[in-house]
């Protein structure tokens, strides 16, 4: 059912990587992964993906920029993403609503102001298009099968 | 006094000159007034001293010439009318002023005073005559009497007619007419001579009164104006230059004394003034000294101290001050209280008046009634031998000051000002400032300290979430691959497990860095020793990743003073880091640490070829858990190296190109305390 279906994951920490591709393995996905994110476009043009897993804070492009290019591109536009951040401890926004809890808030000026950058960005993006870390097994599945149907 | 006496003296020639020219002022107004005065005398006396003499003459004269023309007349009656003049000479003076002719109708001379001229016919050409006998006929009016005096010899001339009375009828037929004449000729000129001895009389007297009357002026002008004036003057100038004990003593008591007394009075209520003036100036001078020392130090305690200084150097009062704050829930109070004994400032903690020290003007009774906030906020409370100065601003009670209560009159140098009640307000004011902005900075310090424990664990979260994140990873891989058999994965996994473990290891030894309060513990070490020993250290795996570490040590470093630890575990961190940042870089494959001697202190730089930073990344790096290798960073290792570095007196600094590489120079000085 979804063995045609391939996930490109574009993230620059190897732990990370191989901790997705374990999951993605695991739920038999195809999946490609990308360092970082000129080599992810490189790759979404060449073969476009079902999915893209999107880190934010990669070197070179960040995650941010990805995404925005994407959407500029229309062969990519249609491809349904999941961006993966550890922003919302971070800057106390809740990238699911996009409510800053103040709570959860520590007061950091340039973590607000990621955070506020990435809200910007991602301005219209579904609440289904964000996971946050540390990634859940169970949830980014539940994601990715929502988004892959 | 001397010294006074000879400013007078030096400025009384010209004090003189100038009252002598009001003196001769006066006088010379006075003088020509005196002898318009003076001449205009003579001149009335000239004319009436002369005139009185001369009606005098003339009167006696008259009478004469009547008793003539009587004895004439009564001779002729009396029948003895041959000589009717017979006996007329017996009338006349003795002295020869006085001449008299008697001259019948025909102008004869009947009888002279001059025998000579008996018998001969008067001439009227004579001066006498010629006035009314001009041309030989009478036209003026008969005269009786008149004065010639134009003549040398001024003269009075009486011609009375001899009328044919009633009773000469018997002899004279011819009625009621002039039968002769009597004429008296009287001499003015001893009159005159009288007359020109008086008036010489008059001018010397005269003369003599003018002079007496200007001498008698200058006199009286120099003995009541001249002196009076110039001791005023004086005295004056006395006061001007400064001498305000100068007093004017006028002998007289005039106007000027007067003058004089205003003058002394202005100069005592002037030295009073003054004298406030010098008080004013001592308080403002304490005033702006109980400011500045107050405001000198940021401690409390030494703000405390200073106060109880303060009290003793400007109001030479012992005291005893209580300063606190009261817990806004509970009222407790929890305070100090700063007080002398025997040359020690002595501070005691405080919670209830039973902490207070036995000092004998130390009144538990008022401490009492302030700590249950009964005293009314008055600026002074006595009671019995201690008065009370209660600290306050905005209604909340910072302390209190208790000191001897002492009355004016007791004050050492018997100022009102050694407790002037201004000055005492201005430093009560001063000390509550001080002590309610002590207040503040604790409150401000233990906010302060809050928040830097909440950002600190917030970062630590963060920090371990990250470490989490990697574990979890690991966790699952390893699961994973257990189930899955697969044994290259499970190496994978327990790496990831491992690294994990290791970043706990390295945030914990971080923090315990990070926050140990250790001072330095100082030996005499070459620091280019420990750079050799770091590079030794990481050398091997550096090479593994690629990256290459170069020495540029500079031998002519001496040893000196530095914690070998703290320093070891500085360049550990600097070194660490390079490499990370060249791993993190395709390109990046060195690493450069250099030591330099330079004049007062050592340069280290580390720089590496790698990925760099950032602008808003490099503005961060000695952030507390910042970082951006979330993996593997604890974000304390830059904030380590700082710490270490600014308590060895020296500094770290940083320079970056994003995807060129970073520097980073760490500066030690040879003599950290000179620093």
């Amino acid at each position: 059912m979804t063995e045609l279906q391939r996930i490109l994951v574009v993230e620059d920490q190897e732990e990370t990587v191989l901790f997705i591709s374990q999951i993605l393995e695991n739920h038999n996905y195809e999946y490609s992964v990308a360092r970082n994110g000129e080599e992810a476009l490189e790759a979404m043009k060449a073969d476009p993906p079902s999915l893209v897993l999107l880190d934010v804070m990669m070197p070179r492009k960040s995650g941010l920029n990805v995404y925005q290019q994407m959407k500029k591109d229309r062969n990519l536009e249609k491809i349904p993403i999941i961006i993966v951040t550890g922003a919302s401890q971070a800057t106390g926004v809740d990238m699911t609503t996009g409510v800053e809890d103040p709570k959860e808030s520590y007061g950091d000026e340039f973590a607000r102001g990621i955070g506020a950058v990435i809200k910007e960005k991602l301005d219209g993006i579904s609440p289904e298009g964000f996971i946050e870390k540390p990634i859940d097994p169970s949830v980014l599945m539940a994601k990715v099968k929502q988004l892959l149907p | 006094m001397s010294e006074t006496d000879s400013s007078i003296n030096r400025n009384a020639p010209a004090d003189r000159q100038k009252n002598r020219s009001v003196q001769w002022r006066i006088m010379a107004r006075q003088l020509p007034l005196l002898f318009v005065l003076f001449v205009g005398l003579l001149f009335w006396l000239e004319n009436h001293l002369e005139d009185a003499f001369y009606a005098t003459n003339l009167e006696s004269v008259e009478s004469l010439s009547q008793m003539v023309v009587s004895r004439v007349q009564t001779s002729m009656e009396s029948k003895d009318a041959g000589r009717p003049w017979e006996g007329v000479e017996r009338l006349l003076p003795a002295d020869k002023n006085t001449r008299l002719k008697i001259i019948n109708k025909q102008g004869v001379v009947l009888f002279s005073s001059e025998p000579e001229s008996r018998g001969q016919k008067h001439n009227l050409t004579d001066p006498p005559c010629v006035p009314c006998h001009v041309g030989g006929s009478v036209r003026a009016t008969v005269r009786s009497k008149f004065i010639d005096k134009p003549l040398d010899e001024p003269f009075t001339l009486f011609v009375a007619p001899l009328r044919n009375t009633e009773e000469c009828r018997s002899c004279h037929t011819d009625e009621g007419t002039i039968l002769g004449m009597v004429y008296v000729w009287h001499s003015l000129g001893p009159v005159r001579r009288l007359v020109r001895t008086s008036q010489i009389a008059v001018i010397i007297a005269g003369a003599a009164a003018l002079i007496f009357t200007i001498l008698t002026t200058r006199l009286f002008l120099s003995r009541y104006l001249n002196r009076p004036l110039n001791r005023l003057v004086a005295g004056a100038r006395a006061i001007g230059s400064g001498d305000l004990n100068q007093k004017i003593q006028l002998s007289e008591r005039t106007e000027l004394s007067v003058l004089a007394d205003a003058f002394n009075k202005s100069g005592e209520r002037l030295k009073e003034s003054i004298r406030e003036i010098k008080n004013h100036r001592d308080d403002l001078q304490n005033l702006y000294y109980i400011a500045d020392q107050l405001g000198r130090s940021v401690q409390p305690e030494e703000r405390r101290r200073r106060a109880v200084e303060l009290i003793r150097s400007i109001f030479k009062s012992d005291c005893l001050i209580i300063a606190g704050h009261f817990h806004p829930e509970s009222r407790i109070f929890h305070g100090t209280v700063t007080y002398r004994e025997n040359d020690e400032i002595i501070e005691r903690s405080i919670s209830s008046e039973r902490d207070l020290p036995a000092v004998p003007f130390c009144s538990p009774l008022i401490v009492q009634r302030w700590l249950r906030g009964e005293l009314d906020q008055d600026f002074r409370i006595r009671e019995g031998s201690t008065v009370a100065f209660p600290l306050e601003r905005h209604g909340q009670r910072l302390g209190i000051i208790l000191a001897p209560a002492r009355r004016k009159e007791d004050s050492p140098d018997g100022r009102a000002t050694a407790a002037n009640p201004e000055v005492v307000r201005a430093f009560i004011k001063h000390l509550s400032i001080a002590l309610e902005l002590s207040e503040l900075q604790r409150e401000r310090l233990r906010q302060e300290r809050l928040a830097a424990i909440g950002e600190a664990l917030a970062g630590l979260a963060h920090c371990l979430r990250n470490t989490l994140s990697g574990l979890r990873g690991g966790e699952y891989i390893v699961e994973s691959a257990m189930r899955n058999e697969d044994e290259n994965r499970l190496e994978k996994g327990w790496g990831i497990l491992k690294n994990g473990v290791r970043h706990v290891e390295k945030l914990t030894l971080d923090i315990l860095f990070y926050t140990s309060d250790r001072q330095p513990e100082l030996e005499l070490i070459n620091p280019n020793q420990i750079v050799q020993q770091v590079v030794d250290l990481l050398g091997g795996s550096a090479k593994n990743k690629g990256v290459t570490l170069r020495c540029e040590l500079d031998d002519s470093i001496k040893p000196l003073p530095i914690d070998r630890v703290a320093v070891y575990q500085a360049f550990l961190n600097l070194v660490g880091n390079a490499i990370d940042a060249c791993v993190e870089s395709e390109l990046g494959d060195l690493v450069v640490i250099a030591s330099r001697d330079r004049r007062d202190d050592l340069l280290f730089t580390i720089e590496d070829n790698g990925v760099g930073m950032e602008e808003q990344t490099l503005k961060r790096v000695f952030d507390r858990f910042y970082t951006n290798k979330p993996s593997k960073g604890t974000g304390l290792g830059l904030p380590v190296v700082k710490k270490i570095a600014e308590a060895h007196g020296g500094k770290i600094e940083v320079k970056s190109t994003l995807g060129k590489g970073t520097v980073f120079y760490l500066t030690l000085p040879k003599n950290p305390r000179a620093s």
